[in-house]
């Protein structure tokens, strides 16, 4: 009676919510007080797919969700609802009868990477797929290895079922594969890996034929081996701590991944993936050895993101190819690039996370790449939202030092952090009569038009996005 | 030539943390003083009584016992350079290095470097928050983010930091950090020296006492000596000094509220 109590009142409160235009994790809130092991009397389909990491979760559950669909199965996905246990309830209380059953062939669960644990103490999920783990919101999150430690207790919870959807070229992602003990007291130089694991990642050529841009990074999370913190050594990196990584002392290193990237051409967005035949898994799930698709908005993390959905996707019995050929063409639905127009000079939005050097390295180098005469527009303004922090330390974990090129013809430091924007900037060695600075956003589009050429690349955080928007006169 | 040891540069270099260095270079230039950043780590066979100045930044939990691990080895020498008033500067959960000990989450006990009489508790949660408080060797109040999984240290040392805003080294106080003679530690993460122009200040005029500038540059100007032309970094001050004056600015409103 309570389950049904609790999921009846979920869908009233969705209901009302969605006409009044409110965020949905409140229904699930209010059903968790009123029941909280509602989730625990639920019957699941037999696919779940839970997506946690520190980039990429929307964008690859978005790619998941189309793919099964396209596929021709019914998909719940949590796409309006936060990745806490709240929105997750939402999701699953709205598309599950009032008998607890959830009316749909697979469930695609975008999950916070700290409160993972928590979701799967009800949820087990038949697939885990962990994209990535970087600096990311360091203020709440402290860093990766903390982060690290609760998705390896998320891991854990979801049980020894769960497939394993695992980032090879990460190896901070790839020491969740890692049954630890064994690896410690082994001492043949052999590896233990977990049973059920689907590796992806993304060939050498791709990383390095494809980085002409000089980048000095900032910081190095791949100098030593997490799993015993002696020196790590790379055969190859790909970006950042990414690449193939293998420890000098103990057996851990990069495992061969079932679905590689190994071809991306950043002008066009085409991408090969190769499937490992050799491998067990990719074997199992009816991968071809060559799989071609296009990314409408081409990139590494981009190029990542299709490679793991069509990893996790692959779970389902849905072939690799299938999944591929769903994924060609698709444009993301989550607005992280707006294109606009200024004084017909084009005008691209870049969503890059504050707190996040990595996402900005990536728009940064994104931009650089396009290869045309431009402006690159930096706008800080609200680093959180609840309240004014001095914590601008991520700022000199951003590799600015991208921007140090030919084809930047001016750069706009924008926002309420302008001055920390500009300290910054002043030790990048750029040439300081490039650069503006404008602390009112009201005032950037005059001074885009006034003192600018070239096209505009803005990078800037969602948390900001609006106020951007507003400022340039672009409406919300 | 001033010669600052960036030591552990790749394993405590958590929170944009390179850039003390980097930005002591560069006030030491305004002072006409040339100086060189080295970065050493694990592995590196290091002279640590050759530097004028040291830095360490903050690191993962994991990543400080790595540290205690190496650093070891030089333990007497630091000890007798800390003596004859090395310049020290350790960020975020470095300073717990010189302590006695680090117990980790697990009650386990690392020892440490013993230079001064503390030790230092780790949890499994974090302990964050923005920070604004006085010292007691400046006169300007500081700011800053303290970001950290320890809970705790026991000890007779002398904490220098005092928050008005922010978390003491200690649930029920509001000091922190260490200070004996030229070494300074501090909880605060990231690039304090870029935050704060009294700091920075200070450690500048600590390195610069009884030396005579090399040249004089004038940055932002043409009249440099040797005809070096420098649009590098003239600026920062100014920036510096701004972002600084808000920040206390903010971060004091939120006390008041």
């Amino acid at each position: 009676m309570q389950v049904f109590i609790a999921i009846a009142i979920c869908k009233i409160l969705y209901m009302i919510g969605k006409l009044m235009g409110k965020g949905s994790s409140l229904p699930g809130k209010i059903a968790l007080k009123i029941y909280p092991n509602v989730l625990a009397h639920l019957q699941l389909p037999e696919h779940v797919i839970a997506v946690t990491g520190s980039n990429g979760k929307t964008s690859t559950a978005e790619l998941i969700a189309h793919a099964l669909k396209a596929s021709g199965k019914s998909v719940g996905w949590n796409h309006e609802g936060s990745n806490q246990i709240e929105g997750v309830a939402t999701l699953l209380l709205r598309v599950a009868a009032l008998s607890g059953k959830v009316k749909k062939d697979a469930l695609v669960l975008e999950c916070d990477e700290r409160y993972a644990r928590q979701i799967f103490t009800y949820i087990k999920p038949s697939a885990l797929l962990i994209t990535n783990l970087c600096r990311d919101q360091l203020t709440r999150n402290g860093h990766h290895e903390f982060v690290l430690d609760y998705i390896q207790r998320a891991v854990d919870e979801a049980g020894s079922e769960t497939t394993l959807v695992l980032n090879a070229d990460d190896p901070y992602v790839s020491t969740l594969g890692v049954q630890e003990a064994a690896l410690e007291n082994d001492g043949d130089g052999a590896i233990k890996l977990d049973a059920n694991i689907i590796w992806f990642g993304a060939c050498a050529d791709f990383g390095t034929s494809h980085f002409e841009i000089e980048a000095t990074p900032r910081y190095d999370d791949g100098a030593f081996c997490p799993v015993c913190k002696s020196e790590m050594k790379y055969d190859f990196r790909i970006a950042g701590n990414y690449g193939a990584f293998c420890c000098n002392s103990c057996p851990f290193k990069r495992q061969v991944p079932d679905f590689e990237v190994t071809k991306l051409d950043y002008e066009s967005g085409m991408m090969e993936i190769t499937g490992n035949v050799t491998s067990r898994a990719a074997q199992s799930l009816h991968a071809t050895s060559l799989i071609k698709t296009h990314l409408v908005l081409p990139g590494l993390i981009g190029a990542y993101n299709v490679v793991a959905a069509i990893a996790a996707v692959s779970t389902t019995g849905v072939s690799a190819q299938t999944a591929a050929s769903a994924i060609d063409g698709y444009m993301l639905k989550g607005g992280r690039t707006v294109h606009f127009l200024i004084q017909a000079r084009e005008g691209t939005l870049l969503i890059s996370k504050h707190e996040n050097s990595l996402a900005y390295d990536q728009s940064l180098t994104w931009a650089v790449r396009q290869k045309k005469p431009c402006t690159l527009v930096i706008l800080v303004n609200d680093i959180s939202r609840k309240y004014y922090t001095s914590e601008t330390s991520w700022l000199w974990d951003i590799d600015f030092e991208i921007a140090n090129h030919a084809m930047v013809e001016h750069i706009v430091l924008a926002g309420r952090y302008v001055s920390e924007l500009a300290a910054r900037f002043a030790l990048t060695g750029i040439d300081q009569s490039k650069i503006g600075y404008v602390a009112d956003i009201d005032a950037l589009r005059t001074y885009i038009e006034k003192n600018t050429s070239g096209a505009i690349y803005v990078l800037t955080c969602f948390s900001d996005k609006a106020k951007l928007l507003e400022g340039l006169g672009l409406g919300k | 030539m001033i010669k600052i040891l960036h030591l552990y540069h790749d394993l405590m270099n958590l929170y944009g943390d390179r850039a003390n260095a980097e930005v002591l270079t560069l006030a030491l230039r305004a002072r006409g003083l040339a100086s060189i950043i080295e970065k050493k780590s694990v592995g590196d066979d290091i002279d640590i009584g050759a530097y004028d100045f040291l830095y360490i930044g903050s690191g993962t939990e994991r990543s400080v016992h790595a540290c205690l691990r190496d650093i070891v080895q030089y333990k007497d020498t630091l000890v007798e350079r800390i003596e004859n008033g090395m310049n020290i500067l350790a960020t975020g959960n470095a300073h717990e290095i010189f302590g006695y000990a680090i117990i980790d989450a697990d009650a386990k006990r690392h020892d440490a470097l013993g230079v001064l009489d503390f030790e230092t508790v780790q949890g499994s949660a974090r302990v964050t928050g923005d920070c604004v408080g006085a010292t007691d060797f400046l006169q300007d109040q500081l700011i800053g983010f303290i970001n950290r999984a320890s809970i705790g240290q026991t000890g007779t040392t002398h904490r220098p930091f005092a928050y008005a805003l922010g978390p003491g080294a200690n649930d029920a106080s509001k000091t922190e950090g260490i200070r004996y003679k030229n070494l300074l530690g501090t909880y605060m993460t990231g690039p304090i020296l870029v935050r704060n122009p009294p700091l920075l200040r200070y450690f500048t005029d600590k390195l610069t006492e009884g030396r005579e500038a090399e040249a004089v540059i004038r940055f932002g100007s043409n009249d440099i000596d040797e005809g070096e032309s420098d649009t590098y970094g003239h600026s920062f001050f100014t920036f510096q000094e701004d972002a600084y004056q808000k920040a206390l600015k903010e971060l004091l409103a939120r006390i008041e509220k």
